[in-house]
């Protein structure tokens, strides 16, 4: 099913955000949340700046401290698929901080989306209840045959921060997924190293009918790990996973790659890959030293994907 | 407890029970070939980490609450559990040496008691509405044999800990003094591990283990291996 775009959107002010919407009457699921943008695919246009085919951003909501880029089209020879950054005018994360964020891919959308730069998560005082921690939640769902590629930026742990993240993915059994994440244990550069108090980071994928088909939960405690002087930490302090999931493509063939090809094979990584359960689909975990060698290692997986989906080749991202 | 259940726990957390988990290093075997445990510290922090931060705050939270539906004669929330556990095991090669173990405790179980819990969960392995997780047929196993939550926890982290200890002497990284005197020294840690769980639900449970994880995960391209993980 696609969505026809009726007129030009235009920004409207709702509530205390921006609402942007073109199909769907303001306020759609989205006054609840601090960002949420439904992005569909054009079926026939008033607006001449879109093709049919092309995905484009039909409803978007944003309150402080998120903004939604304009929509950007990097695949050589092909505009179908939307590039769009989430820009947060805030320094960072901080104490107190209740972000709820959603996202809706409807059928046969693609949609690349990223953030300008690393999330910073600040310190937050022990002393005050109310600013001690911080939560992040995303709630996104991915339609029929849509494609999300989902590649943010790293996640850096300050000292003292403590920061409780969930994402749930909902994931139609033909739609396509792509998630990165670089968690960074605080500013390596000045020796600060596991002064972060706790991250936790859950999340689940579940089908149309609301079945669990994989889920992660992660608890990484700073101050108080006491492991993170071992090898097991220490040697590659930063931790990264990628999820995909690809329906009607044979594992064997990115498994294959990933073991066999020199780009992927960095002496820089630990990594490792296994099928997900329940689902055709990849869980890559990657550790090193360096942010720059895990994205881009993202960045070849990704486009080991595309090349195996035949899907145009993954252009350079500007940041 | 019971002198028949003292000797049941005996007999269940003996590793000479043939469950299949002698066949696990859990991605020790990889690392040791990797140089990254060289010594006997080195396996006293990989079973630390694995015990606190995957077996004891996942499988173990697990098992607790199968003893729990099992005790309830719940069913069908031991068949929700078995699912959660496959869904939130997310290294195929765990999920495959689970289901293997867990199948193969159960085979011996049902040989040794005569259960009526564990043949309708054997049932439903047969239909397809379970995978057989082994922390799941031990929480079943230790119930319908009379042990409390917290003897077949201690039972499971026993069988587990003497395993990795197991496979670290078959392949020579430890000798057996060094063995037995690391077993006595992890005790207190299973002690607490045991009780760390009595509060959580299985919204609670996570694993943090990523280098592990990757050892696991790269196992099976080992040009040559003793066990299956």
């Amino acid at each position: 099913m696609t969505s026809t775009l009726l007129a030009t959107p235009t920004n409207q002010q709702s509530g205390q955000g921006i609402e942007n919407s073109t199909t769907n009457p303001p306020g759609t699921r989205a006054n609840t949340l601090d960002f949420y943008a439904r992005v569909g695919c054009a079926s026939a246009s008033a607006d001449l700046t879109v093709r049919s085919g092309q995905t484009f951003v039909a409803q978007q909501y944003t309150a402080y401290p998120f903004r939604l880029s304009r929509t950007f089209r990097l695949d050589p020879g092909d505009n179908r698929r939307a590039y769009l950054y989430l820009m947060n005018s805030a320094p960072g994360i901080f104490g107190g901080d209740r972000l709820t964020l959603g996202l809706t891919a409807e059928a046969n959308t693609r949609l690349y989306l990223t953030d300008q730069a690393a999330t910073k998560v600040h310190k937050m005082p022990v002393t005050d209840a109310t600013v001690a921690r911080a939560q992040l939640a995303w709630q996104i769902t991915v339609g029929a045959g849509a494609s999300l590629e989902f590649v943010p930026e790293p996640l850096m742990l300050y000292a003292d921060a403590q920061l409780y993240q969930s994402t749930t993915i909902t994931l139609h059994p033909s739609s396509r997924l792509f998630l990165s994440e670089i968690i960074v244990p605080g500013r390596l550069a000045r020796a600060e190293y596991y002064q972060f108090r706790e991250y936790q980071n859950r999340l689940q994928v579940l089908a149309p009918d609301g079945t669990l088909l994989f889920g992660d939960a992660m608890r990484l405690t700073g101050q108080s790990n006491a492991f993170k002087d071992s090898f097991f930490f220490a040697k590659y302090p930063l931790i990264s996973n990628i999820f995909i999931v690809l329906p009607n493509i044979d594992l064997d063939t990115i498994s294959h790659e990933l073991a066999t090809n020199p780009q992927l094979n960095s002496p820089h990584l630990l990594t490792g890959a296994s099928p997900l359960p329940n689902c055709n689909g990849l869980l890559i975990k990657v550790m090193g030293e360096r942010v720059d060698h895990i994205q881009t290692y993202i960045s070849q997986v990704l486009a080991c994907v595309r090349t195996i989906s035949n899907e145009p080749d993954l252009p350079h991202i500007p940041k | 407890m019971f002198a028949d259940q003292r000797w049941s726990l005996m007999q269940l957390s003996d590793s000479f029970f043939p469950s299949g988990s002698f066949t696990l290093s859990h991605g020790l075997e990889s690392l040791i070939q990797s140089q990254e445990i060289r010594s006997t510290q080195d396996l006293r922090d990989f079973l630390e980490l694995i015990l606190h931060n995957k077996i004891g705050s996942m499988d173990v939270v697990a098992l607790r609450q199968a003893h729990r539906a099992s005790a309830n004669n719940d069913n069908r929330e031991i068949q929700a559990i078995d699912a959660l556990l496959f869904a939130r095991t997310l290294l195929q090669p765990n999920r495959d040496s689970q289901c293997k173990s867990g199948r193969a405790l159960l085979m011996v179980s049902r040989s040794t008691w005569n259960s009526p819990k564990l043949d309708a969960i054997h049932t439903c392995i047969q239909i397809g509405k379970m995978h057989g997780l082994h922390p799941i047929i031990f929480a079943v196993v230790g119930q319908s044999i009379g042990l409390d939550e917290d003897n077949t926890i201690f039972a499971f982290l026993h069988g587990f800990l003497t395993g990795v200890c197991g496979a670290a002497l078959r392949l020579g990284l430890i000798g057996h003094i060094n063995a037995q005197i690391l077993l006595k020294e992890m005790a207190p840690q299973l002690e607490m591990i045991t009780q760390k769980t009595i509060g959580m639900d299985l919204d609670d449970m996570w694993s943090c283990t990523p280098l592990i994880d990757i050892a696991q995960m790269t196992h099976g391209a080992l040009p040559q291996h003793l066990f299956l993980n």
